[in-house]
């Protein structure tokens, strides 16, 4: 009975031993793909676009007539909006119940109508323009208040006297912008007179500013913080005018539309200039710098549009940094629109372009009362809808989370604008765009900037081009070595030498990337800086004093020659080895002075353009290739280990010679082998993330020389990821980067694999 | 027959092809070439690192127009004709750099004055300079009068004790006035949250106000004591100070409290100069970072590296010695053992970096934010579980070193001959009674090499823990005395990311290099003993079974 009782008390154990472990295995297996999968979805909300979701439906106060609306906006919370009406008023009411609050209205303008009025983006400053020809401004304030037990929003409303722009007729046209000095700038049109700019500065006369319009005919206006005046025409055209001695001159003037122009706005940042017309397409425009460029070489100069410059020829071009080129003589002829981009068009004139306080999307409405959703960096039109009545217009609220129409019969619509991440498609992140500040479409990664209006440049490529490089000089550099070494471990070199080197290569991989990185950036950096030549020199007599040693061995008479395959044949080359390094460390700055006019650096910008980056590839190469050495090094010696002795007894057996054995039978049969080894290498290289972060400048470039460093994708997130605003785009592509490693990593490994198991296969039937 | 058939071209192509005699000399070249790197590295940083405590004798170079510089030279360069010399000038806050490069056609005269002395400071690193005198209150000493220099030493010694005595008094006081400043913050908080103006806040507020005041009251009694003690020691600590002419010709005057130490290299002999040495390296080994990490020691960093790597060998053996137990003695060939093995072969190869971002949306984020969600909601939004900490950095680094122990236990679980096993089951005992009793024990040294690799892997990974919790300073280590004593939640500090942050990101990074190829050697060191250690047992393993029949 007892022992009975033992028996299955055992065989307990036993079963739930074999579940415990069962399920432990099975975790290994659980979490990679937990890893992958997990990664995967933190990035996959890059892929949603935008949403609209209407949240509320209000009718503004019933005793006003609709139509007189000429400007609305919200606070930062949602709680309250605000209705400028055509008689001075704003009136705020509560956008959670639709109750009106309070009205605030100027004794100024009693009796006026406006007739022109615009907000800006960031603030909610309204500049408008009356019947009788006076332009002015309000500023609609928000206070928070903490102090009672829920927050409350306290607006207020600061009205600035208006100015008599003209006696005629009235103001068509307003627009205005605050400085930071507080100075409010009005634009503002009369028909009869003409343009004008008026500043109100704090503490001083209002200064009207005529604004030379060419007597054409201006149907849209905009203004830049730096000072430009831009107007859309009844003919479609774009002027552009810049302050200049007590006027506004006309700088340019150009065919922006089809149509007569109807709607202007500059995106937060000055930059982007959004045209809309009245045939309802809408178009981005950038200031982009121009060059005069002439050829005076003897030879064509190629563009990069597959077009060239004939010697002699002076062409203007948008400056592509022509400026390095010995052969070019660049003047600059400062900045000129260019048509950058074009969105999906509205069916009718677009009324009111609206952009968004934090990033470069904006809404547009059109003459039918449809909304549009835009975003500039990815030129994608996300959302269009129509709210129950036509739209008269539409505004991005002040945290970008909200939109808000008035509709033509008085009502307010508020909606909910869940962003996302707009600035990402697959075309930002693997395509050229055209950013802002840039003159053509570019690769650029450089994911923030010191001011808010900053545009995020997300492109991968700049990235995955620089992981790609520095694995590239890094197995160039490994390869060689790790395999020749492995090659003379496993089939020449005597056993004693084998139990001291095979433990010596364990130690080499074990030694944290982080101690051969910082040496990399700390020692190996700037010593290569300050003896680039003898660098080379030193590399160089390494296949020299091999070149010297096998003339001098052929040389000798038989009975002179130290034997190969001797147990000290290493002992001959070492001394011929050191000798020909400490020739090469002392012929380094001769050579430098005598071929390359004193300092190899200097010769190679001057010479060669390559601009020399002490935190290079070279470095990087050599850094990461320490880091990669010793695990292909160690596969590839197991992979010729394991090759059967039958094998090379049998070749032996056939006279062939030592290195006839490993080159025609060992090598042939362990190649899976070394194949899987170079391929760990390559995965190694590719995620190394401490060695690159420290040996590179981490500067995200886009070129092949190996004087300049790179930023790979590893290092990009080890720097990143810190600062990256949880949940935001850049969060959310660093986890896509680490995907992307992920999966090739994955599928290196994955290769490798199943070629060493398919040699492990092969081997077996020996 | 081609003319090419002559005796020596058949020679040198047999010599060339055959027996491949260029290629077997290049292929011994590069393995030479191998253990050159490998030499190099170790030797580059040892040769930077280990002098860096050695008290190096201060030069007094007279210039030409006069004037001189005082201290250690660190470094030559000649450039044809044209040499000249570095030398540390130190004395930070009076010269701005710690190094100056001088012209040798500048100096005069060099000597190694043996009154020359060094002072390290707790701020703005040494000052090198010629001590003049020794005030103690109104009393001054001058530095000529008899038995001078072992008056400071003594004094110095005693403002030390006082210091340090000091700290430990504060702590206390610290301590005992914890339960006081929770009150307040409870008491702050009530008052400004939601139900601030109800009745029972009040309420609740008078009764803590008056609890507060009662234990103040008690507190202040209890702490009369201590805060007298500390009264004393401050006012010992700061009694003296001493005065030092230093190069620019003017004079400076270092409170002896704010002296780590006062010495004159080129007076004292080599076994001074070993004994400063050793306290030197015990110093670092011990003491917190000062001047930014440039200066003290590294005792956070190895507290952190070392409690990181227990927190994740806890996790990781199991996982690792099941998973292997679960590929060699329980799956059968077949597409799940596959399958595991694919597993662990990518784990181990997946970019260290990718597990670091898993880290942090998983475990930072996902769980330790949930874990705020539910557990700490009113210390909400300051995250408790949902920042970067060494539990999650564990876990982490776990997950990235279990397949280093799975590949081991293999290892050692292939090593036990089949006759063990067999014997163990022949004799009745249960699958999991051999593998517990026969299988395991034996296996041991295989597990244990894992687990010595892991601990080496981790020590040395930086990438992941970035982002995952470590941190360029810390105030508190994970373990102190304060209740729950374990804190696993904080940030910590950890040596190869000290090496990173001082070489990298300090501010004065010339000045920080000697303690960073320091702290290097250190890690290089842990990394390589625990790796030697390893191969030795690996190398047991392997001949333990070798002569026993298969």
């Amino acid at each position: 009975m007892k022992i009975a009782g033992h028996d299955k008390k055992v065989a307990r154990a036993d079963a739930w031993a074999r579940r415990a472990i069962t399920a432990g295995g099975l975790l290994t297996l659980v979490s990679v793909f937990a890893i992958m999968l997990f990664i995967a979805w933190e990035a996959s909300p890059l892929i949603s676009n935008p949403a609209v979701k209407k949240s509320g439906e209000w009718v503004v106060g019933k005793r006003l007539t609709p139509a007189t609306a000429v400007a609305i906006g919200t606070d930062e919370y949602r709680n309250t909006a605000f209705r400028v009406d055509a008689n001075g008023g704003v009136e705020f009411l509560s956008l959670e119940t639709g109750d009106h609050l309070q009205t605030f209205g100027d004794p100024a303008l009693k009796g006026k109508t406006i007739t022109a009025a615009s907000r800006t983006a960031r603030r909610n400053l309204i500049a408008y323009g009356t019947a009788d020809g006076q332009v002015g401004f309000m500023e609609v304030k928000y206070r928070a208040d903490y102090s009672g037990q829920k927050r409350r929003v306290e607006p207020s409303v600061e009205y600035g006297r208006p100015f008599r722009l003209s006696d005629g007729g009235a103001v068509s046209l307003a627009t205005g912008l605050m400085d930071d000095e507080g100075a409010v700038t009005v634009a503002g049109l009369v028909k009869e007179t003409g343009l004008f700019t008026v500043k109100f500065a704090p503490g001083e006369e209002p200064k009207k500013t005529p604004v030379d319009g060419r007597g054409e005919s201006v149907t849209a206006l905009a203004m830049r913080h730096s000072g430009g005046v831009i107007a859309g025409t009844a003919r479609g055209e774009l002027m552009v005018f810049a302050p200049e001695d007590g006027s506004y001159s006309l700088v340019e003037q150009f065919k922006a539309a089809e149509g007569a122009i109807s709607s202007l706005a500059f995106l937060v940042g000055d930059e982007a200039l959004i045209v809309g017309d009245e045939k309802g397409g809408i178009s981005e425009w950038f200031p982009v710098r121009y060059v005069r460029v002439k050829n005076g070489g003897a030879a064509a100069f190629p563009l990069a549009d597959g077009a060239a410059i004939k010697p002699g020829e002076e062409r203007e071009l948008p400056d592509d940094n022509y400026g390095g080129k010995a052969a070019l003589s660049v003047s600059p002829l400062g900045f000129r629109y260019m048509q950058v981009r074009q969105f999906k068009s509205h069916s009718s004139p677009v009324t009111a372009i609206a952009p968004s306080p934090r990033n470069k999307g904006f809404v547009t409405t059109g003459a039918d009362g449809t909304i549009v959703y835009h975003y500039s960096t990815s030129g994608r039109t996300y959302a269009r809808f129509k709210p129950g009545q036509a739209a008269r217009f539409a505004v991005i609220g002040p945290k970008s989370d909200s939109l808000v129409a008035l509709g033509g019969e008085g009502m307010l619509y508020s909606y909910d604008l869940d962003e996302k991440h707009p600035e990402v498609t697959l075309k930002t992140l693997f395509a050229k765009v055209w950013y802002e500040g840039y003159t053509k479409p570019e690769f650029v990664w450089q994911s923030s900037g010191g001011t808010d209006d900053f545009e995020a440049k997300l492109s991968l490529w700049p990235l995955i081009f620089g992981t790609l490089k520095g694995t590239l000089y890094a197995m160039i550099f490994s390869v060689p070595i790790a395999i020749l070494g492995a090659i003379y471990l496993s089939q020449m070199a005597p056993t004693a030498l084998r139990n001291v080197i095979k433990p010596l290569i364990e130690l080499m991989a074990a030694i944290p990337s982080v101690v051969v990185g910082f040496l990399a950036g700390l020692w190996l950096a700037p010593a290569l800086n300050d003896n680039l030549g003898r660098f080379f020199t030193l590399v160089l007599s390494v296949p020299a004093a091999w070149f010297l040693f096998v003339c001098v061995w052929w040389a000798l008479p038989h009975r002179l020659r130290p034997e190969t395959g001797g147990k000290r044949e290493l002992l001959y080359i070492l001394p011929v080895l050191i000798t020909a390094l400490a020739a090469g460390y002392a012929l380094g700055p001769v050579t430098e002075r005598v071929l390359f006019h004193g300092e190899l650096k200097q010769w190679l910008y001057t010479v060669m353009g390559y601009l020399y980056d002490p935190r290079n590839c070279v470095v990087v190469g050599i850094a990461l290739g320490f880091a990669v050495i010793p695990i292909i090094f160690t596969i590839a010696e197991d992979a010729l280990s394991a090759v059967p002795p039958s094998l090379t007894s049998a070749s032996f057996a056939l006279a062939a010679s030592r290195w006839q054995t490993a080159l025609y039978v060992v090598l042939p049969a362990a190649s899976p082998g070394i194949f899987a080894a170079v391929m760990l290498g390559l995965g190694r290289a590719v995620g190394e993330t401490m060695i690159v972060l420290m040996a590179t400048g981490n500067t995200p470039v886009m070129d092949l020389s190996i004087f300049n460093g790179m930023r790979a994708m590893s290092a990009a997130i080890a720097v990143e990821m810190p600062e990256a605003p949880v949940g935001g785009s850049l969060f959310r592509i660093l986890f896509l980067t680490g995907f992307i490693l992920f999966v090739f990593t994955f599928l290196i490994n994955t290769v490798a694999e199943l070629v060493s198991q398919r040699l492990r296969r092969k081997y077996a039937r020996f | 027959m081609p003319v090419s058939e002559n005796k020596g071209y058949r020679e040198f192509r047999r010599g060339f092809w055959a027996e491949g005699v260029p290629f077997i000399w290049i292929s011994g070249i590069t393995v030479l070439l191998l253990i050159g790197m490998i030499a190099g590295l170790i030797g580059i940083i040892v040769a930077s690192g280990a002098g860096n405590f050695w008290p190096a004798n201060v030069a007094k170079l007279t210039l030409k127009d006069g004037s001189y510089l005082l201290g250690p030279v660190t470094d030559r360069e000649e450039e044809g004709a044209a040499a000249r010399t570095q030398v540390k000038i130190a004395n930070r806050d009076v010269f701005g750099l710690d190094f100056k490069w001088v012209d040798d056609s500048e100096i005069v005269k060099t000597e190694y004055p043996a009154d020359a002395a060094v002072i390290e400071r707790m701020e703005y690193g040494h000052l090198q300079g010629f001590i003049l005198s020794f005030k103690e209150g109104d009393t001054v000493t001058p530095a000529t009068s008899a038995g001078f220099f072992d008056m400071v030493a003594a004094k110095h010694r005693q403002v030390s004790e006082a210091r340090e005595e000091m700290k430990s008094v504060q702590e206390r006081i610290t301590h005992e006035r914890r339960s006081l400043t929770e009150i307040e913050i409870a008491m702050r908080k009530l008052s400004s949250g939601p139900a601030s103006d109800l009745p029972e806040t009040k309420v609740r507020l008078d009764e803590m106000q008056k609890q507060f005041d009662a234990k103040s009251e008690t507190l202040a009694a209890s702490l009369q004591g201590p805060e007298r003690e500390l009264e004393r020691l401050e006012a010992l600590a700061a009694c003296c100070e001493v005065e030092v002419a230093i190069s620019d010709g003017s004079t400076k005057t270092v409170p002896l409290m704010n002296a780590v130490d006062i010495y004159r290299p080129n007076g004292m002999g080599p076994f001074s100069k070993a004994a400063y040495y050793a306290g030197k390296a015990v110093s670092f080994l011990v003491d917190w970072p000062r001047e930014s990490n440039t200066e003290g020691g590294v005792y956070p960093a190895i507290f952190g590296t070392v409690m990181m790597v227990f927190l994740m060998v806890i996790i990781c053996t199991p996982l690792g010695v099941m998973t292997a137990l679960y590929m060699h003695e329980y799956a059968k060939p077949g597409p799940a053992l596959s399958a595991v093995r694919m597993a662990v072969n990518n784990l181990a190869g997946v970019p260290s970096i990718v597990f670091g971002i898993f880290g942090l949306g998983f475990f930072v984020y996902f769980v330790g934010g949930g874990l705020d969600a539910l557990f700490f909601a009113d210390k909400l939004p300051e995250p408790t579980f949902g920042t970067g900490g060494i539990l999650w950095a564990s876990l982490t680094l776990a997950l990235l070193t279990v397949p280093v122990v799975v590949v081991s236990t293999l290892e050692g679980l292939a090593a036990v001959p089949r006759a063990n096993r067999e014997g163990s089951l022949a004799l009745g005992a249960s699958k999991f009674q051999t593998i517990w009793n026969v299988v395991l024990p034996n296996a041991m040294p295989g597990i244990l090499t894992g687990v010595i690799l892991a601990i080496s892997r981790a020590a040395g990974e930086v990438a992941p823990l970035m982002i995952t919790g470590v941190v360029k300073l810390v105030s508190e280590l994970p373990v102190d005395a304060s209740w729950p004593f374990f804190h696993l939640d904080r940030k910590f500090m950890h040596l190869g990311f000290h090496i990173y942050d001082v070489g990298f990101q300090s501010p004065n990074v010339e000045a920080a290099k000697p303690m960073v190829y320091t702290t290097t050697g250190l890690l290089l060191l842990i990394v390589v003993a625990l790796n030697l250690v390893a191969i030795v047992l690996r190398n047991k393993l392997r001949n333990k079974y070798r002569g026993s029949a298969l």
